[in-house]
């Protein structure tokens, strides 16, 4: 299966009783939250790191964290949401605890020096393909903004960067997908 | 009416509705007079609009079991515990390889570095995850219990080490290493172990 095998369409996820239970220690009801979502949570992983690889293991990490977190769920937001978020939270820790001297360098000037893509030019990508081909940054704005429905000011804040600079690396990541997808 | 085409900029605020009413309407007009602006237009909508039905995606593999391990691990011990044995077992692999790992039948063999290195890598990945575990607790705790210029101190300190370790694991990795180096990552990642584990400390005393 490759790494952009579709899920398959998911139930309603995260009812209360299954996370009450999963709450209480029961891992049967655990098992049943990582069934309905763990595709979302692979996705969010995939898309943000581009390397399958690397995506398993934070999804891993995702749901050993969202066990142990599970006693701060108070269900003000959708299981799923508050699942989702947890998952962006563990990739952008990761990534700042490995690149850390990186990610200090990524202020406007140095994301200008980013290259522009590492997308074949003339080559036909599907907008799943065409995304892991973007340049980091721009990657992880796109997935928080475009797919996953964050606004700039938290995507500043998570990334350590300007809302502005959340914005223009935005306009940045569709200005090469569009590119990417002609 | 070339004057008068959008930025690319207005074009993105009006399919993100971050413009004006007013700024919208006149752009509108424009795009409704302009088949080239109308397209880009049109090609941003598509594009949001694909991004926003990207569904979930399946993993190769069932990624439960390892989950359940690690579940069941720290169920079983205090993250201390994992820590300390995370860096027993670092140790063990270093005297293992120094001594040459299994010694064959015609007496014993020296330690190959390439044996070395994969010691010292297999090693490397429980000491990640138990350093992991110390950061997030201390990430997770350090709210009012640790000054910002304490917080920044064990932050330059910590991305000091990782950079002295990912330089030696490089030489690991390209073979140009020589068990010094191994012996090296040991003392970076005890170091490492030591900082957090000191930091986590401090905090939770003054927590209580």
């Amino acid at each position: 299966m490759g790494a952009f095998a579709f899920a398959p369409a998911q139930q309603a996820t995260g009812t209360p009783g299954v996370v009450r239970r999963a709450r209480e220690g029961d891992f049967a009801a655990f098992e049943e939250l990582y069934r309905r979502n763990v595709g979302r949570v692979y996705g969010i992983c995939l898309r943000l790191t581009a390397d399958p690889a690397v995506a398993e293991e934070l999804t891993q990490q995702a749901f050993v964290r969202a066990w142990r977190k599970l006693g701060s769920f108070r269900g003000d937001v959708e299981f799923p949401a508050w699942l989702g978020r947890l998952a962006v939270n563990v990739v952008l820790g990761e990534r700042r605890q490995r690149n850390r001297r990186r990610e200090r360098a990524f202020d406007d000037d140095a994301a200008a020096a980013e290259p522009e893509t590492r997308a074949e030019p003339h080559e036909a990508l599907d907008l799943e393909r065409a995304i892991a081909a973007l340049p980091d940054r721009a990657r992880a704005v796109f997935v928080l903004h475009d797919v996953e429905g964050y606004h700039h000011e938290e995507i500043g804040r998570a990334l350590g960067i300007a809302s502005g600079t959340s914005k223009a690396q935005l306009h940045r990541a569709r200005r090469l997908l569009r590119e990417a997808l002609r | 009416m070339r004057e008068n085409h959008p930025t690319e900029t207005r074009l993105h605020d009006l399919v993100d509705g971050l413009l004006e009413p007013a700024d919208r309407e006149a752009l509108e007009r424009h795009l409704d007079a302009c088949a080239a602006c109308r397209s880009s237009a049109d090609e941003l909508r598509s594009l949001l609009h694909r991004a926003q039905g990207l569904g979930p995606l399946r993993p190769d593999r069932d990624l439960l079991p390892g989950i359940r391990a690690r579940i069941d691990r720290r169920r079983a011990f205090p993250r201390w515990l994992v820590a300390a044995a995370a860096a027993a077992f670092l140790v063990g692999a270093v005297w293992f390889g120094s001594r040459g790992g299994v010694e064959n039948d015609s007496g014993g063999t020296p330690a190959t570095p390439s044996r070395l290195v994969e010691a010292f890598m297999a090693a490397e990945v429980e000491y990640e995850e138990a350093n992991r575990a110390l950061f997030d607790t201390l990430t997770a705790r350090r709210n009012g219990r640790l000054s910002p210029e304490t917080w920044a101190v064990v932050e330059r300190n910590v991305e000091i080490i990782d950079e002295a370790i990912a330089e030696v694991r490089r030489a690991l990795r390209s073979g140009a290493g020589d068990p010094a180096d191994g012996h090296l990552l040991t003392a970076l990642h005890q170091k490492k172990m030591q900082l957090l584990w000191r930091a986590s400390r401090l905090s939770a005393e003054r927590g209580v």
